[in-house]
Formats: structure tokens, C-alpha cells, sequence
């Protein structure tokens, strides 16, 4: 019998790759109005065969009177802030793929990962289209998040990190190596990209315990690496750049295949060449 | 959709409770059509089936008592594991069959998995092999009985070789790792076909 059936060995979450989630977004600089919401909002309809559940975003308010706290709910009928459209998993119903546009934010995120060409295809289809109709609003950032996960397989106390971590990684805390329990590690930068983009890089990687099915203590240790990262315009320092909803559909391929470039590189810098291998992020 | 009867009360099983505090930092909000798990935690049943159906349906307690819908992770599928397969032959040594096989080569299942993963959500999901040559194969059995395997060469070179009663496809094409050749795309069965 093996070591790694004797003793446990970190695997990726989906076997071929560690792909918990991935998230696309773009960040207004201005609040959508009420008629770019509703065409959008019907734009968002013509995409049902592939995100055939519908929800409104609506407001809710809080009154505060002799009777404590009572929500107050907006009517149906009025214009909603925002709509999300969903895909769910067959088998568990829950949701697979979400695209949700809000008053500053359009969001893609999917956990149906295979590769990064083919999120990008299904994303970039509906933003191109939705974009469109964004001629009055500037975009703030374009931001990407991974969340990676990699499950220990054995006993819980034998599942140490450096199993599964570069132990040099500018991303983790020495620290984090000598603890014989849970911890978090967390590190966010500012950088200057060019005259026109200041990019935050954010890392957070947990060690904790998860709710599981297979391990019999009913929790299972993972591995837990959250990247984002994300392009802002128009920061002080900055030389001013205004990118409208027209401008922005010519350039989201470019924009988000260097920040998925950047978060590969992150990811590598973080696991160790073993896991790099099982997820093909190295061909060894 | 969701087990409605599965699930124990939660307030008998405090320990187990705090134990499954993992709630995810990127928790989903819920829609109002997803809510109905939080109310599902009313019979009694246990502590496995409890946990087993937490990460099922994405529910988490927190420290507080509070539920929480977190986002479940979907089912891993045979595409993924094929995939996965396929970059664990490297690990094997020469030999590896007991038969003087030779070590598998690195390229060829690498190109394997990336052809792998460029199959089509219709196409039918291969099984994978590995060559006494080392090199790594893709399989396909159809329900008439029909077979095609494509063999990587480590070069880029892929052998493809499809039968069926009427006829057979066999040769060479050159795969980029990029987009699955034309002249085989036609071959490979839909799932539909494929047993």
C-alpha cells in the first residue's frame, strides 16, 4: 500500500484541476439609470436557454418604531435594481453559472470550469452584448477571482501545508508551516501597471475545515486559495482614462486574459510542483 | 432537488454543528427559490447523513447557530477525471505493466488531457490508456459495437484509428494542443452513441 493511501495526499477538488469558482467582473464609476437597468435587463432574457432562472434584485429598507425593526419590502412592480439570471446544477440545485448585473457591477461567475478559453467564450458573450448599452457610465475596473481547493484525503492532523505549498512562497507566512492547526494567510498589494491602470492583487489562502461527505469525522481539511485581482482606472496619480461600454467590449479579451495570465502565475507560485502537475499548470 | 427528510435537528448535535463551521468566505446569497434547505433541518436522523447532506446541499451552521446557504460544489464529472487520469500516468516507472512496458512519456499524456479537455459538452467522454510504448491512448466504444482510439505521439502526431462494420478511418493528423483536428471531431460519438 502506498504512502499517500496510508497516510492521506492533497488532491485537487475536481481531480483534473482545482477550479472551485471563477468570477468575471465590471466595476461602474457611476450608478446605472433606472432605463439602462430595463434594457439590459431585457437583454438578459435573451440569454434563458443557458440561464433559464430569472431573479430581480429589489431594495429592502428597515423601519424602526414602536414595533422594533420591520423590513420594508419594495412592490413588485417597481423598476428592479438590479436582475440576476442562473443555470443550477442538475443533480443538487444549486447554482452552477450566475450572471448578475447591478446598479455598478456586471458579474459572471461559474463553477463549470474546464478551461480558461472556453469560461472566457461564454463570458465575453453575454458582456459584449450587455456592455452595449453602457454609453453613458465609465467603467471603474475589470476584476478576475479564482477560488482553488484541494482536499486532504487522510487523517486531519496529518494533512500539513507543506504537503501541498511552496514552502518559499512570497504568498504564505513561515508561520503558517509550524502551526499544527487551522490558519489564514493574507496578503493584498497595490501596483502601477501602466500610466492608466493601478492593480490590486489580492491573496487569501485558508487552511480550515469543511463540511464533507467522504471523511468520516464529517469534515474534511482543504486547502483554500482565493486570487483577485483587479485593473482600476482613473486613480490619483493617474493619467485619467474613460472607457465607455463600447470601449470596454473591444477590450475585455486583452484586459482579462492578462489578469487570468497574472493569476496563473500567482496560483504556480503558491502550490507546489506536485499539485502544479495534477492540475497541468506544469507538464513535468 | 433537495432531501427533505434527511437531515436531523441540528440543536441535538451542537459538537458536530460547530465542526462544520467551514462556511465558505465566498458564500452565496441565496435567492428566495434556493431558501428552502435552511428549513429542511427538522427530523432526525444521523450525524453521518447529517454531514453527508450539508455539503450536498451547501447548508452551513455557523458558530452562532445561524444557517447559512453556501455555494455546494458541483459533482466532479468523467471528463475531469479522465483528464486527471491521464497526467497520473506520468508518476508510473518503466515497467509499469510487469511486462517491460516502457515508462510512460510525458508529452503524449499531456496531450492526451489537453485533448481531453477540448471535448465538446456532446461528445462522449473517452476512456484512457496507456501503450507498452509509453504513449498515452483516448477510447471510444459504441453502442453497435463500432471502436475508435486515437494514440498521442509525443511530436504532436496523433494516430487515429475508427471502425465500424461498414468502414474504417485510420491515420495520421497533427494536433496543436489548441483546437481538436477537423477530420477527427467528425469521428468522436456524441453521448447518445457512445455505451
Amino acid at each position: 500500500m502506498s504512502a499517500s493511501a496510508t497516510h492521506g495526499e492533497f488532491l485537487p477538488i475536481h481531480e483534473a484541476h482545482s477550479i472551485e469558482q471563477v468570477v468575471v467582473a465590471v466595476q461602474f464609476a457611476t450608478p446605472l439609470a433606472d432605463d439602462v437597468i430595463r434594457s439590459i435587463s431585457e437583454t438578459l432574457d435573451t440569454f434563458s436557454e443557458s440561464l433559464p432562472i430569472r431573479n430581480d434584485i429589489r431594495g429592502m429598507g428597515f423601519q424602526v418604531g414602536l414595533n422594533g425593526v420591520t423590513p420594508i419590502v419594495s412592490p413588485a412592480n417597481e423598476m428592479p435594481s438590479g436582475v440576476v439570471r442562473m443555470a443550477l446544477d442538475a443533480t443538487k440545485g444549486s447554482p452552477l453559472k450566475e450572471l448578475r448585473i447591478d446598479r455598478q457591477n456586471l458579474v459572471f461567475s461559474t463553477q463549470s470550469y474546464t478551461r480558461w478559453a472556453a469560461v472566457w467564450d461564454e463570458a465575453n458573450g453575454y458582456f459584449e452584448k450587455i456592455l452595449t448599452h453602457i454609453n453613458g457610465t465609465k467603467v471603474l475596473s475589470y476584476g478576475l477571482t479564482y477560488i482553488d481547493k484541494f482536499h486532504w484525503t487522510g487523517r486531519p492532523e496529518l494533512g500539513l501545508p507543506a504537503k501541498a505549498l511552496r514552502l518559499n512562497s512570497p504568498y504564505m507566512t513561515p508561520k503558517s508551516f509550524e502551526s499544527h492547526d487551522l490558519w489564514h494567510c493574507h496578503s493584498g498589494s497595490f501596483s502601477r501597471v501602466s500610466d492608466t491602470v493601478k492593480r490590486l492583487e489580492v491573496v487569501d489562502i485558508d487552511y480550515l475545515d469543511e463540511a464533507s461527505v467522504q471523511a468520516y469525522s464529517g469534515t474534511q481539511r482543504v486547502v483554500r486559495i482565493a486570487i483577485n485581482t483587479v485593473d482600476i482606472y482613473n486613480q490619483p496619480g493617474y493619467t485619467p482614462l474613460e472607457i465607455d461600454g463600447n470601449a470596454a467590449s473591444k477590450e475585455l479579451s486583452s484586459k482579462f486574459g492578462a489578469l487570468h495570465d497574472l493569476q496563473k502565475n500567482i496560483v504556480g507560485a503558491i502550490i507546489n510542483d506536485e499539485l502544479a502537475h495534477k492540475v497541468g499548470l506544469i507538464n513535468v | 432537488m433537495y432531501n427533505s427528510t434527511a437531515l436531523p435537528s441540528i440543536k441535538a448535535l451542537p459538537v458536530l454543528a460547530a465542526c462544520c463551521f467551514s462556511a465558505p468566505a465566498f458564500a452565496y446569497e441565496a435567492p428566495s427559490t434556493l431558501r428552502q434547505p435552511v428549513e429542511m433541518f427538522q427530523s432526525s436522523q444521523g450525524t453521518a447523513a447529517l454531514a453527508a447532506n450539508m455539503r450536498k446541499t451547501g447548508v452551513f451552521m455557523l458558530p452562532d447557530g445561524h444557517l447559512r446557504m453556501a455555494s455546494p460544489v458541483r459533482d466532479t464529472t468523467d471528463q475531469e477525471r479522465v483528464i486527471a487520469q491521464l497526467r497520473a500516468y506520468v508518476s508510473l516507472q518503466a515497467n509499469w505493466d510487469g511486462e517491460g512496458a516502457e515508462a510512460p512519456n510525458s508529452e503524449s499524456a499531456h496531450a492526451a488531457a489537453d485533448f481531453a479537455c477540448l471535448l465538446s459538452a456532446s461528445a462522449a467522454i473517452p476512456e484512457s490508456m496507456l501503450h507498452a510504448s509509453g504513449r498515452s491512448a483516448l477510447a471510444w466504444s459504441w453502442k453497435d459495437g463500432s471502436y475508435g482510439e486515437l494514440e498521442f505521439y509525443p511530436d504532436g502526431k496523433v494516430a487515429y484509428y475508427f471502425t465500424n462494420n461498414q468502414d474504417k478511418h485510420k491515420g495520421f493528423v497533427y494536433f496543436d494542443r489548441v483546437e481538436i483536428p477537423r477530420s477527427i471531431k467528425a469521428l468522436i460519438p456524441t453521448v447518445d452513441d457512445a455505451v
